[in-house]
């Protein structure tokens, strides 16, 4: 099962009314104990693969002196073949039969041993790979927890209870409020600084036509033209 | 306190000074869990909680809880937050237990400006959040 299932499996605990902690602490306690399971089957698993790869060493030497003496004998026994000694050359090969089976059987153990070592590898890759998706769960479920608790101290810090948080559109409206009066605050001082600098008279004398709204070019062009 | 709220502190101490004190910021314990509390200066109801675990910083804000909502109008309410997930800059709705909220998720290992900016977008994030959720919450 995929983590972000296992995690939503223990976070679902919450749900039920008779549960009121929001992170089911059975689960948390569940996983740690898979935790510790994996631990120990990976520990097993490596003690196993110690004595099974120490007795599949022990087994390769025997194969390989059983190779050895095989190819020894049948040389041999080409060689006695044709020095005519069959009497030799029988006895020779009786010993042969002898090893050929004693090293396939020895061969059938070496085969099953590697088969061993890459099953106890494999288990102890696998359950390394399951330590860490757990660990990585309860890592995840606990800071999501802390994300809850987060929530309701939020909660709390404003209505006084862990029960319920305040009204969000009351809030909202308070906000809005709170801001619009800043806003207002804000353009009745621009207003009293523009004031301040005779501003406001100045404008609505120029609007009046009482004072000149600014001197231009050609105002100054007639000053010159009524001064002739 | 954790090496990573202290982080964030530092930061957003850097951003008031430029930005004449615009976060408030208290470092509070609550069980064996530390977080912080930003506080906006112009949306003080609406806390930033900000906790970290050994990878992840998370800022969330609670909006409501579910017992504000119309009844009959939960599932359009989630319809509707997982719709515009997406469209949302750089935070995400979220339901925890009964309590929806806004939050962002970043690194530990985030630069300030970054956490500067998460937290200032994320605070910015909040109004427009209430807005689009107004419509499915009972009046008050």
């Amino acid at each position: 099962m995929g983590f972000l299932n296992n995690v939503f499996n223990t976070l679902k605990g919450y749900g039920n009314e008779a549960n009121d902690a929001f992170v089911d602490s059975q689960g948390i306690r569940i996983m740690e104990q898979e935790i510790r399971d994996a631990d120990q089957s990976q520990r097993k698993a490596k003690e196993s693969l110690t004595d099974v790869m120490a007795e599949q060493q022990r087994i390769a030497r025997k194969v390989n002196d059983l190779k050895a003496s095989v190819e020894e004998y049948s040389v041999a026994i080409g060689k006695l073949l044709d020095a005519g000694n069959e009497e030799l050359a029988m006895e020779t090969a009786e010993k042969l039969a002898e090893l050929e089976t004693d090293l396939d059987s020895n061969q059938a153990v070496l085969d099953s041993y590697n088969e061993q070592v890459k099953e106890l590898k494999k288990i102890i890759k696998d359950s390394a790979k399951q330590m860490e998706a757990l660990k990585r769960e309860v890592a995840i479920v606990k800071s999501t927890e802390a994300a809850q608790k987060a929530s309701e101290a939020t909660a709390a810090q404003f209505s006084g209870t862990n029960s319920s948080l305040r009204s969000a559109s009351a809030s909202m409206e308070r906000i809005k409020a709170k801001q619009q009066k800043r806003k207002d605050k804000m353009k009745a001082a621009r207003e009293l600084a523009k004031e301040e600098d005779g501003g406001d008279l100045k404008d609505k004398l120029a609007e009046a036509g009482v004072i000149g709204s600014q001197s231009s070019a050609s105002s100054i062009l007639d000053r010159y033209r009524k001064d002739k | 306190m954790n090496k990573s709220l202290e982080k964030v502190q530092v930061a957003l101490a850097a951003y008031n000074a430029e930005e004449e004190s615009l976060f408030n910021v208290t470092a509070t314990d609550i069980d064996d869990i530390s977080m912080l509390t930003i506080i906006r200066e112009d949306i003080e109801e609406f806390a930033v909680l900000v906790t970290a675990s050994d990878t992840q910083l998370l800022f969330n804000v609670a909006l409501f809880d579910s017992a504000q909502v119309i009844e009959g109008q939960l599932a359009s309410l989630n319809e509707m937050m997982l719709t515009l997930n997406i469209a949302m800059p750089l935070s995400s709705f979220a339901l925890t237990g009964d309590i929806y909220s806004i939050f962002g998720a970043m690194s530990v290992n985030s630069e300030p400006s970054q956490i500067q900016e998460e937290v200032l977008v994320l605070s910015e994030n909040i109004m427009d959040a209430l807005e689009v959720c107004q419509q499915f919450l009972i009046k008050a």
